[in-house]
């Protein structure tokens, strides 16, 4: 894993393909209302290429509130991108409905017939999409394609809005990773928490598992985000049966190590649910998860509306990780 | 914090500790479990029944008081238990969220989800079904030399080519003839692993996914299976009682919605086969959240020919109602469990000794006053009628703080809730404990403690719930919170005035009905009022007769804020749909409005009245 600030990336030749000096089959970004979305596209390398350029957009974000932030940001990815992938395509999904989100992402992330020999690259910018979205089109890439690299790109904000999101539409499994769940097992909620005590509390309501594991963000990308997340999850631990743990925030590889450990224990007792709400980067560790442990379900609290005007402001550091080999039990 | 000291010894170290029924041993359910006053005589009929009741009122609780084992333990023995002329086979199935609605099913069309739904389900309740023949029934009970054909005929339900990879997996893992219900186990396990790895298929692939596992009906599946399982029992046709607890949540989102109607669906079709000398079907719920009682043919269920219900919510709190004696009951049996002294609750939670010689003294000055106003009525319904109100009226007088000390007050309060109960005095105990007191030494919580708790338990749902509930929705229905936060404070005022006014007739009103059609956006406010109760939910005969109106009766929780009269209801308001828009957007207004009325009603019949008040009669129910 690399961690770099964004003028030291830009100035030091920038981001490079999946696989050196190799095109990449797909560079994947998502636009939004956050300035730091066009922070790892505009710190591509000049040589980087791709076959085919990904631009994701929720159709909801499109039309409402933050449009003209969003508007100036799709057309400044899309002009970066057309100078380095062979085709440059938006993808226009959905945050509410989760058919029309998988159908977007199943038509344009899939190769039309995957060649078995050939390995399949990508890079995504991982940085602004909902984690809904992240974490299916991560299974995708991993269970559609048949040999696939993934190097993703994450840019830390200097610092997060007052809030993130609102209000609460219900919950729900990620499709494709609804897990198995055995009827005679109580179930264990594994939360990797952030700034969203609400949310979290939702989904501790809606599941009534048996016993929580409530993990704080530490290491964290930044000392004043697990401050944060400390102060804002006080109350969730404060709940009967919630037990804490911390987990690295930072390092696909280090978190999935913490939760492999962490769960060990439980997998033969518990239907376990795992809630990621923290960074990016361990997001896709508790995808890696689920990969590995197919009985894993991943759940989502649909909020009730995203800070659009005061997500976060600047771009930090770049982090640029990959995916490791399939894991197996 | 406080937990069970112990998991056998049944020590509460605090004695209104709830925990969740599901994490209590069969010993610890029985200990607790109160039978009398819950209507489990009805649940433990022979038909078909639905439970509906709020979280906390107690569902899971009598599920689970149903299981084999704590049956067992109630009776003293498995002889005692299954030799009884009304014994049944009670398998637990509480429904939990994510194992059944899965996102996945979105995206199948209507006629092939329901077909999974059903498939779903059926293992869901098979696998529960041979946990508890392993789990809840000595091996002895069960005939052991028809067991493994047992399990040979279940298997066999299925079409054989679409089973045969499960057989397979459950024959390299256990013997059928070692353990046949385990085998069965691994069996259904494995169909509900093709289950998952059909939707997996069908959301991760663009290539399309067929589903190549079995699939199970009522008719071809579960009605045999439970058929199978009565005959290995030893004590013969015993009818197996499916304890279905969750069926339905409330949810605003559309694709959760969907779920739980087809899920509901398939129950609503296996009840109206009536099939209950073999196979009862118990269902728990919230009553709003239970949205559909469509079978998948499109028929209807109804009440009474396929199903009987009752409610675990109480409406009547007063002494000597079932619901009074019924937590009197559960605390008493707590405070046996816990090591506090004092073992009669109504000695735990003593009311405020000034206020009840104020009372008494209220009594008798109503008492005499019934003679010189010739007489009306009863006696002491006169004075029950009057005497609190002249307390009320006297302590806004003197400005003094209302005391709602007093088990009496505090299952009021309640509103028919058990966990309304049992969490404000939770937290009263808490209070004395950390005051240092020892729990040996806690004879009785005081009542000024009483008092601090009850007002921020209160005022807590006047407050913080509202942002709580805020957080739980989608901004757009935000303008439906700050209506009914409006509307509380509306009812609440409406109320305090009428039980401080000397002249009031009905001075403890607490309830009202809506007359005439209700526009949509006011009846939405109401629905989330009742939703997060606020408000009960029951219906009136008109006055006209001929139909039934909603009468909803505020959660008497909120006294405390209001400083209304908790002890009961006479006389409701009927309200048209004007002035509930009005008590929805400006309370002030709307008492003003009320009182001005009143007064225009005396002075002129012409003019519409804004509020009638009516008799209550004895026939809500």
């Amino acid at each position: 894993m690399l961690i770099n600030k964004v003028e030291q990336v830009k100035s030091s030749g920038g981001i490079k393909t999946a696989t050196n000096d190799v095109p990449d089959d797909l560079y994947l970004v998502c636009a939004s209302y956050e300035p730091r979305s066009v922070a790892a596209t505009e710190s591509l390398s000049l040589d980087y290429k791709a076959r085919k350029g990904i631009i994701y957009i929720n159709k909801e974000f499109y039309s409402g509130a933050s449009s003209e932030s969003i508007r100036s940001n799709i057309i400044r990815l899309q002009t970066i991108l057309e100078q380095r992938c062979d085709s440059v395509e938006l993808a226009i999904g959905s945050w509410l409905d989760v058919k029309s989100q998988l159908e977007v992402l199943k038509s344009t992330l899939l190769p039309a017939k995957p060649e078995q020999s050939k390995e399949w690259t990508s890079t995504i910018d991982i940085t602004s999409f909902n984690r809904e979205v992240l974490l299916t089109s991560v299974a995708l890439l991993r269970v559609g394609v048949i040999r696939s690299r993934i190097k993703v790109i994450y840019v830390s904000p200097h610092s997060h809005g007052q809030w993130l999101s609102r209000g609460f539409r219900g919950i729900r499994n990620v499709m494709g990773l609804s897990g198995i769940q055995s009827p005679s097992k109580q179930s264990l909620l594994v939360v990797l928490s952030g700034f969203e005590p609400d949310r979290t509390i939702r989904i501790i309501e809606e599941h009534e598992p048996r016993l929580v594991l409530l993990g704080l963000g530490d290491p964290p990308t930044n000392q004043e985000f697990l401050l944060r997340n400390r102060e804002e999850m006080k109350l969730v631990l404060a709940r009967q049966d919630v037990k804490e743990f911390e987990f690295p925030t930072a390092s696909i590889q280090e978190c999935l190590d913490v939760l492999q450990k962490l769960l060990k224990n439980y997998l033969q007792d518990y239907n376990i649910i795992l809630a990621p709400m923290s960074t990016k980067l361990s997001t896709i560790a508790a995808f890696l998860v689920a990969e590995c442990h197919p009985e894993v379900q991943i759940t989502y609290a649909l909020p009730g509306e995203y800070n659009t005007k005061d997500y976060s402001t600047g771009a930090d550091n770049v982090y640029e990780d990959w995916l490791p080999e399939l894991i197996t039990r | 914090m406080s937990r069970f000291i112990d998991n056998n010894s049944l020590q509460l170290e605090n004695p209104f500790h709830v925990e969740s029924p599901e994490k209590l041993s069969p010993r610890q359910v029985v200990e607790l479990f109160i039978s009398d006053y819950t209507r489990i005589e009805t649940v433990k009929q022979r038909k078909h029944t639905f439970i509906w009741g709020s979280r906390g009122s107690g569902k899971s609780m009598m599920f689970r008081f149903l299981e084999p084992q704590c049956q067992s333990i109630f009776y003293g023995g498995y002889e005692e238990y299954l030799s009884r002329s009304d014994a049944f086979l009670a398998i637990y199935c509480p429904i939990k969220e994510g194992a059944l609605k899965k996102t996945e099913l979105l995206l199948l069309d209507d006629y092939q989800r329901l077909i999974i739904v059903e498939h779903m389900m059926n293992m869901f309740v098979a696998y529960r079904t041979m946990d508890s023949l392993r789990t809840q029934i000595p091996q002895e009970r069960i005939s052991h030399d028809q067991c493994t054909q047992f399990a040979w005929q279940v298997a066999q339900l299925f079409d054989r080519a679409s089973i045969a990879p499960s057989i397979q997996e459950a024959n390299t893992r256990v013997k059928i003839e070692d353990s046949p219900m385990l085998w069965l186990q691994i069996l259904f396990d494995n169909e509900i692993r093709k289950i998952n790895s059909f939707l997996h298929t069908k959301a991760m692939y663009k290539t399309e996914a067929v589903y190549e596992g079995a699939t199970s009906g009522y008719h071809d599946f579960l009605m045999p299976l439970m058929r199978l399982v009565q005959s290995i029992m030893m004590n013969g046709s015993l009818p197996v009682y499916v304890l279905l607890d969750d069926a339905g949540k409330l949810t605003d989102n559309q694709e959760k919605l969907l779920l739980t109607k087809n899920q509901q669906c398939i129950i609503n079709s296996w009840v109206a086969n009536r099939d209950q000398a073999t196979l009862c079907l118990k269902v728990s719920a919230e009553r709003a959240a239970y949205k559909t009682y469509s079978t998948r043919d499109g028929a209807l269920i109804e009440e009474p020919h396929d199903y009987s219900s009752i409610d675990v919510d109480e409406l009547y709190t007063k002494s000597k109602t079932n619901y009074f004696e019924k937590v009197k009951l559960i605390a008493n049996r707590r405070l046996e469990l816990s090591l506090v002294p004092t073992k009669d609750i109504t000695e735990f939670l003593p009311p405020n000794k000034e206020e009840e010689l104020l009372l008494a003294e209220f009594k008798k000055q109503t008492r005499e006053e019934w003679h010189t106003a010739k007489e009306p009525g009863r006696q002491n319904d006169y004075v029950t009628r009057y005497a609190t109100a002249r307390l009320f009226q006297h302590l806004r007088k003197t400005k003094k703080r209302k005391s709602y000390a007093g088990f009496g007050n505090i299952v009021d309060l309640s509103s028919g809730v058990i966990r309304a109960f049992l969490e404000p005095c939770y937290l009263m105990f808490d209070e004395c404990k950390s005051s240092g007191t020892d729990i040996p030494s806690i004879s009785h919580i005081p009542s000024n403690i009483q008092d601090d708790v009850l007002f921020r338990y209160a005022e807590e749902l006047v407050l913080k719930k509202f942002d709580e509930i805020r957080e739980g929705l989608p901004p757009e229905k935000w303008t439906l919170v700050d209506a009914l936060a409006t509307l509380i404070a509306s009812l609440g005022q409406l109320f305090y005035e009428r039980l401080h006014d000397p002249d009031a007739r009905e001075a403890r009103l607490f309830s009202f009905t809506v007359r005439g059609r209700v526009p949509d956006d006011i009846d939405q406010v109401l629905q989330l009022g009742v939703r997060y109760r606020y408000f009960q939910l029951r219906t009136y005969s008109t006055k006209e007769g001929g139909g039934r109106e909603k009468w909803y009766i505020l959660n008497r929780r909120l006294c405390p804020v209001y400083k209304l009269d908790p002890s009961g209801f006479e006389g409701r308001i009927s309200l048209t749909a004007e002035a509930l828009r009005l008590a929805c957007e400006n309370p002030q207004k709307f008492v003003r409005m009320r009182l001005k009325q009143n007064i225009n009603q005396s002075s002129d019949h012409e003019h519409p009245t804004l509020f009638v008040l009516e008799e209550e009669t004895d026939d809500a129910n």
